[in-house]
């Protein structure tokens, strides 16, 4: 390797279909080895990931799935952008062995684009099972490019796919010969015609192979690339002249006829390289049969159903353990502090701020765990694209898209990813209707506000409390779909064009990995977000110092010390510290603004330390309760925060917050994503202005119903 | 041609365990998609399942099964094997 070769970084982009296990390929290869540098997910820009590998620095960058490089959805440009202007050194095509024909069709786009690729057949072990053989050394040849089976779930191959990938880039290696996709003879003339006319235009700027490309992508009317050509009319006209010759010729137009040649091509080249046995393997029979329950026209709803309540149940009866484990030793913790430290302000900072409002929050990760858990097992064997099937047409009938349960059921996890889960959406407006309802989805920040209150004031009827939740939040999710789809957003039905995929074992090690991220997700916004926001709260309920009091407790309090011991005086003196301190709390600087907007939430009766934590949970849902657990960490020091709350509500002001703090505002985090997906500030201004009205009016609602019933 | 042209059905009309060849895609962003995703002319495809309420099926396609929805399947013209 020579000297240069070895400091620059090389960029490794990773290209495949959905479900070709090309996430699988970036986590292992990223986790297996120490990372350099860590670049969280940004916009719509790919994941990216420095590792180390003989000694050179590789940049892993993970292209988000697809079918084609056609550019018709977000995720299609996105890869098609990054392979063509970032160029990176090499391109890794993920291929699903046991799928070849429909994942080749994307390989035939990356031949003629020209990029160094390594083709990786993935799955081969799936693939074998299923009675497919591969005569990889006859792909290399056919493709241009090494070819290497890779299992991703054990991480065979792997190793000799960045060994292919150091050796492709190295310049001393020789160049694979190229080869081309071939059309029929009149498309090929078509071509050769418009490779003419930009060679003149371009002249000694573009290799066959470039111009080529670019004749095709014309031809195939690609817009984006026409729109960058504008400036050479001739070039336009004439493209606009074989397309339509083409068509009135062939009855078919160009974009139908290079798919069909590319199909072709890919049919071709099997022939050769590829030998299926005749018997329906075991497996295959398996799925099948599976499929016959999962999706029966009868069953296949009800067993859904029945899934997502068992999540749900286990996600809350499960969790409980660990929960109760969790609690006592955070308790135990406050006590040994306690005992410890010298009364002082940083003590009473330690506890009743940082482990209140961190400890209050945290011992809800266990819960957040298991539903991690569920969302991944899910996804991971396929079951979820086919709730999407199950689910398509009565999601049609809520102006959705069956494609929509997807960021719908994530966005019970959290919501952001979700949103962008959105992306698989084939048309824009399917696409905002999904960005808009999600954030109503209760996701596993809001869980702890609602397991506090429902264990709070609905102590018997805790669970379903909550499963009530979670049945209003994708009720008001469908109900609003129904509403934008009808008014704001009205337009022509959008397509629905899904893959099933094959059933898939889950890999242990692929569910562990979702949970720890999500994990260590939960802790860091504990550790950052939730931390900084308890002492934020500790310090304006604790400020300013100097009060001036309605009337001088601390020397009723001593005036009473001196009278004779009774009862009368222990209840007179309970009264009087209550009341001081409650006067203390509302003089502070978080009564003050706690007070001031208080008046909004006056028509539900909620007081101003719930206008405060519904405050806080703007940055983040967790808040809420970490708000809660700080604000009341005073005044009942020996009991808990659920009984500290019980009687601050009737039960119908106690549901009005809790429909409240699931459907006001979505956070920042989500905020960000809306703006991203639905792609302007008049989208995220809709959803805010509609979130809080509903959840308002709907909170006031249940609060006089209240009145009236109880 | 001619004999083809009288037996052409469209996707949607295939019956269950029914296969078919296709004869043609409609020219729109739709039929583009689908073509990408197999359903080109020549290629093979069949019934596998349909949804407790009619709509979508599930057809195979080049190996793999395809979810689309019956007013979509139009798009595409069969001839049947």
């Amino acid at each position: 390797m020579t000297h240069d070769v070895k400091i620059k970084t090389l960029t490794v982009a990773l290209t495949g279909n959905p479900n070709s296990g090309k996430t699988t390929i970036f986590n292992k290869l990223a986790n297996a080895r120490e990372s350099v540098g860590n670049y969280p997910r940004v916009t719509i820009a790919p994941r990216e990931r420095v590792i180390e590998h003989r000694g050179r620095q590789i940049m892993l960058v993970d292209l988000p799935g697809i079918y084609s490089l056609s550019a018709r959805t977000p995720e299609e440009q996105a890869g098609r952008d990054y392979i063509h202007f970032k160029r990176p050194d090499v391109v890794i095509n993920i291929l699903d062995s046991g799928n070849l024909d429909r994942s080749l069709f994307l390989t035939t786009q990356l031949i003629e684009m020209g990029c160094p690729r390594i083709h990786a057949l993935n799955m081969f072990d799936e693939a074998r099972r299923k009675g497919i053989s591969i005569d990889t050394t006859a792909l290399v040849s056919m493709l241009g490019g090494p070819v290497i089976e890779t299992v991703a779930t054990t991480g065979e191959g792997l190793e000799r796919l960045l060994d292919a990938a150091l050796e492709i880039a190295n310049p001393a290696t020789p160049p694979h010969p190229s080869v081309s996709v071939g059309y029929d003879a009149h498309l090929e003339a078509a071509i050769e015609r418009v490779r003419a006319q930009i060679t003149e235009l371009h002249p000694q700027e573009m290799s066959a192979q470039q111009s080529r490309w670019l004749a095709i992508k014309l031809l195939e009317g690609d817009d984006e690339i026409l729109t960058r050509e504008g400036e050479h009319k001739e070039l336009i006209e004439q493209v606009g002249t074989e397309r339509a010759t083409f068509k009135q010729h062939h009855d078919e137009s160009c974009e139908l006829a290079f798919a069909a040649g590319r199909y072709g091509f890919i049919h071709g080249l099997l022939m050769e390289a590829r030998t299926v046995s005749a018997e329906i393997p075991d497996e295959a029979m398996l799925h099948t049969r599976v499929d016959d329950i999962l999706l029966h026209r009868w069953l296949g709803l009800p067993i859904l159903l029945s899934l997502m309540w068992v999540m749900f149940e286990t996600t809350f009866t499960l969790g409980a353990y660990p929960t109760d484990i969790i609690k006592s030793g955070v308790d135990a913790l406050s006590g040994f502090l306690g005992s410890i430290l010298p009364d002082s302000m940083i003590k009473d900072l330690l506890l009743n701020g940082v482990l209140a409002g961190v400890g209050g929050t945290i011992v809800f990760l266990p819960n957040v765990v298991i539903l991690f858990f569920f969302l991944a097992l899910f996804s991971e064997t396929g079951y979820i694209a086919r709730g999407a099937f199950l689910l398509d047409r009565l999601m049609h009938l809520f102006g959705l898209h069956g494609k929509a349960l997807i960021p719908l059921i994530m966005g019970y996890g959290c919501n952001a990813p979700a949103i962008m889960a959105t992306r698989t959406i084939e048309g824009r407006r399917s696409r905002i209707i999904t960005s808009l309802v999600t954030p109503f989805m209760c996701c596993s920040a809001r869980l702890p506000v609602m397991m506090l209150f429902a264990g709070a004031f609905f102590s018997a009827h805790a669970g379903s409390m909550v499963f009530a939740m979670y049945l209003l939040s994708i009720v008001t999710a469908l109900g609003s779909a129904i509403l934008f789809s009808k008014t704001v957003l009205r337009s022509m039905p959008e397509p629905f064009v899904m893959e099933l995929p094959p059933y898939r074992l889950p890999s242990i090690r692929a569910v562990l990995f979702h949970m720890w991220e999500n994990a260590a997700g939960f802790l860091q916004k504990v550790g950052s977000v939730i931390l900084v926001g308890s002492i934020v709260i500790w310090f304006l309920q604790e400020f300013p110092r100097e009060i001036t009091f309605s009337q001088n407790y601390d020397a009723a309090l001593t005036e009473l010390a001196s009278q004779p011991a009774s009862d009368e005086r222990v209840s007179e003196e309970e009264r009087l510290t209550a009341e001081r301190d409650r006067e203390k709390l509302e003089k502070s600087y978080l009564g003050r603004i706690g007070m001031a907007v208080a008046p909004v939430f006056e028509p539900m009766g909620f007081g101003w330390k719930d206008t405060v934590a519904i405050l806080t949970g703007v940055v983040a849902k967790e808040a809420v309760v970490a708000s809660y657990a700080v604000l009341y960490a005073q005044s009942k020091e020996s009991e808990g925060l659920m009984s500290a709350i019980s009687g601050t509500m009737n039960p119908a002001q106690a549901f009005a917050f809790m429909v409240f703090a699931l459907l006001y505002l979505p956070c920042l985090a989500t905020i960000g994503a809306i703006r991203r997906e639905a792609g302007s500030w008049k989208w995220v201004g809709f959803s805010v202005a509609y979130s809080l009205g509903l959840a308002w009016t709907l909170a006031l609602i249940i609060v006089n119903l209240g009145r009236v019933l109880l | 041609m001619q004999n083809s042209q009288m037996e052409a059905v469209t996707l949607a009309d295939l019956g269950p365990g029914q296969s078919g060849c296709v004869v043609k895609v409609a020219d729109d962003a739709l039929g583009h998609n689908l073509a990408a995703m197999g359903l080109v002319r020549g290629a093979t495809v069949s019934l596998n399942r349909t949804a407790p309420m009619g709509n979508p099926r599930i057809y195979a396609i080049k190996g793999y099964q395809l979810s689309l929805r019956n007013e979509d399947a139009r798009k595409v013209l069969l001839r049947l094997s």
